[in-house]
């Protein structure tokens, strides 16, 4: 479990980013991590990672304070940064010199990623494209079977064909006992493929919400304007499409890109229906 | 440690055989120089050719190995490492200090050898390195600061690190020289001082002669201890507070 309390974190002592941010994460669960360019994902999922300190609170990964980035604690985390720097050997020497640092690493699993990927095996890393670079970190990552993954925009850099291979790898690697956290600006990329969602801006959540408990509070359907219960809507060619309060037992299928508008541009009326701080 | 030991090996073994080539071809280099001009040089050269490839290749060795510090994935990707911030640090030193040191003097040596064995000739004997008499090893120990130094320098400076951390030992030295000759100064009274060694001796001129003052010996050893061996243990103390300190 992630627990993420009273963070307060900024690049600067006086200019904050995060005051006071609480979010715990439970296990078993693919969170997407969404919010605009600079609203402080990557700063979020860094403090995660112990790779930045907060002012002051603390962020813990099953009870290991994430700034002190102790072994035990690194042994439970695989962070895929947005920027992939590979070192300059062949992928048997990466996985010789690598796997050995994690406990439960699947090597044939690995191979059946890059596969599907389909990523060349006699490679010399450093001179791949920077698609194939995050493609090998990907592959590392869920062979690396840690308890944390955390991908900062793991789809920015994959051509159309690598992100559909990206979803067909992630949906059959389903890691029902861990944590996977996927930071993107590009909601379109995680649609399906996550189970909670939890939505950033400036420096506040906006919604941290199963799906299940979006589609029991929201529903995502054409309504004509006026209805009291829209909480955003936008014309579309079929109509105008709404996210609005779901006051029955309404059944719809969820639109990321339409909650994630939503929270952006109505944020009281998300934190009203999910009473978030 | 000895996975991240194989890890260090394994992705820079190519880097280390290019050194040990540039460093054995600049050897041979300054090796033919001094051969060629001998009557220009006076003795000892072989010593002076050992430090110039000792420190300036320890700078080189050092700029590569702390090259993950300067780029933020590659630094991401050390953090993440499950080894400790100590054991990390550790092996950086093992390789900057005490594997370099020791390959360097191997080469060195087998460079001296295959050079002398083809330019033979009267001055040949005088010519060569004299490394272990004489006190002239303590050079070692001046090596063992000098890389810790740019580890701690790597470990504070985001970017030029290497350069700034050179940078600001020629400044340290000119201002403790020219510092300590003015402190001497002051202390003693005398106004003929013309150089000085800090925490060691200072030389000033009475009846057209040169007199060296040197501190008391059981002074001087303290200085030593401390410099030699208390200093190194508190640079590596030093560096690594700054690395568990390392933010993206």
């Amino acid at each position: 479990m992630i627990v993420i309390k009273d963070l307060t974190y900024g690049y600067h002592a006086r200019n904050t980013l995060f005051q006071e941010l609480n979010l715990t994460l439970p296990q078993g669960k693919v969170y997407g991590l969404l919010g605009k360019n600079g609203a402080g994902k990557s700063s979020l999922i860094k403090n995660m990672a112990g790779l930045v300190f907060p002012q002051k609170g603390s962020c813990t990964i099953n009870g290991l304070e994430a700034r002190h980035r102790r072994p035990e604690f690194l042994a439970q985390l695989y962070f895929i940064p947005e920027e992939c720097e590979l070192p300059p050997v062949t992928i048997p020497v990466f996985l010789r010199i690598y796997s050995v640092f994690y406990r439960c690493f699947d090597e044939a699993g690995f191979y059946e990623y890059l596969r599907i990927f389909n990523v060349p095996e006699k490679c010399q890393l450093h001179k791949l494209s920077f698609g194939q670079k995050k493609k090998i970190h990907i592959a590392f990552a869920l062979a690396a079977n840690t308890d944390v993954l955390i991908m900062d925009e793991p789809t920015n850099g994959l051509d159309i064909p690598s992100k559909i291979e990206f979803r067909e790898i992630i949906a059959r690697t389903r890691r029902y006992d861990k944590i996977t956290i996927m930071s993107t600006h590009q909601v379109k990329d995680l649609d399906g493929l996550i189970d909670s969602v939890i939505i950033i801006d400036q420096g506040r959540v906006l919604l941290a919400a199963d799906k299940e408990e979006i589609g029991q509070k929201l529903s995502f359907s054409a309504k004509r304007a006026g209805d009291d219960t829209i909480i955003y809507g936008i014309d579309a060619p079929g109509g105008r499409m709404t996210v609005s309060r779901n006051t029955g037992a309404e059944t719809s299928t969820l639109d990321l890109e339409m909650l994630f508008n939503a929270a952006i541009y109505n944020p009281s009326g998300i934190r009203a229906v999910f009473q978030t701080q | 440690m000895i996975a991240l030991n194989r890890r260090q090996y394994l992705e820079h073994r190519q880097f280390y055989g290019l050194l040990a080539l540039a460093i054995a071809s600049l050897l041979f280099l300054l090796f033919f120089i001094t051969w060629h001009w001998r009557e220009s040089f006076s003795g000892g050269v072989g010593n002076g050719i050992f430090l110039i490839g000792l420190f300036g290749g320890g700078a080189a060795f050092s700029a590569f190995l702390y090259q993950e510090l300067r780029h933020p994935a590659k630094t991401i990707w050390l953090l993440g490492i499950i080894a400790s911030a100590g054991q990390k640090i550790t092996l950086w030193i093992i390789y900057a200090v005490f594997l370099y040191g020791a390959g360097y003097t191997v080469i060195f040596y087998l460079i001296e050898a295959l050079f002398f064995s083809i330019a033979s000739g009267p001055q040949s004997a005088m010519m060569k390195a004299n490394v272990f008499s004489n006190g002239f090893y303590s050079f070692y120990l001046v090596f063992v600061n000098f890389q810790l130094w740019l580890l701690v320098g790597s470990l504070t400076f985001r970017k030029g690190a290497l350069i700034k951390t050179l940078l600001l030992m020629v400044l340290y030295f000119i201002i403790a020289a020219t510092g300590n000759v003015v402190l001497m100064k002051a202390m003693t009274g005398e106004n003929s001082i013309t150089s000085s060694l800090p925490f060691n001796y200072f030389q000033f001129i009475h009846d057209g002669e040169n007199i060296y003052v040197y501190l008391p010996a059981s002074i001087q050893a303290l200085i030593n201890v401390s410099y030699n061996f208390l200093l190194p243990l508190f640079l590596s103390y030093i560096a690594y507070l700054k690395f568990t300190e390392k933010e993206i």
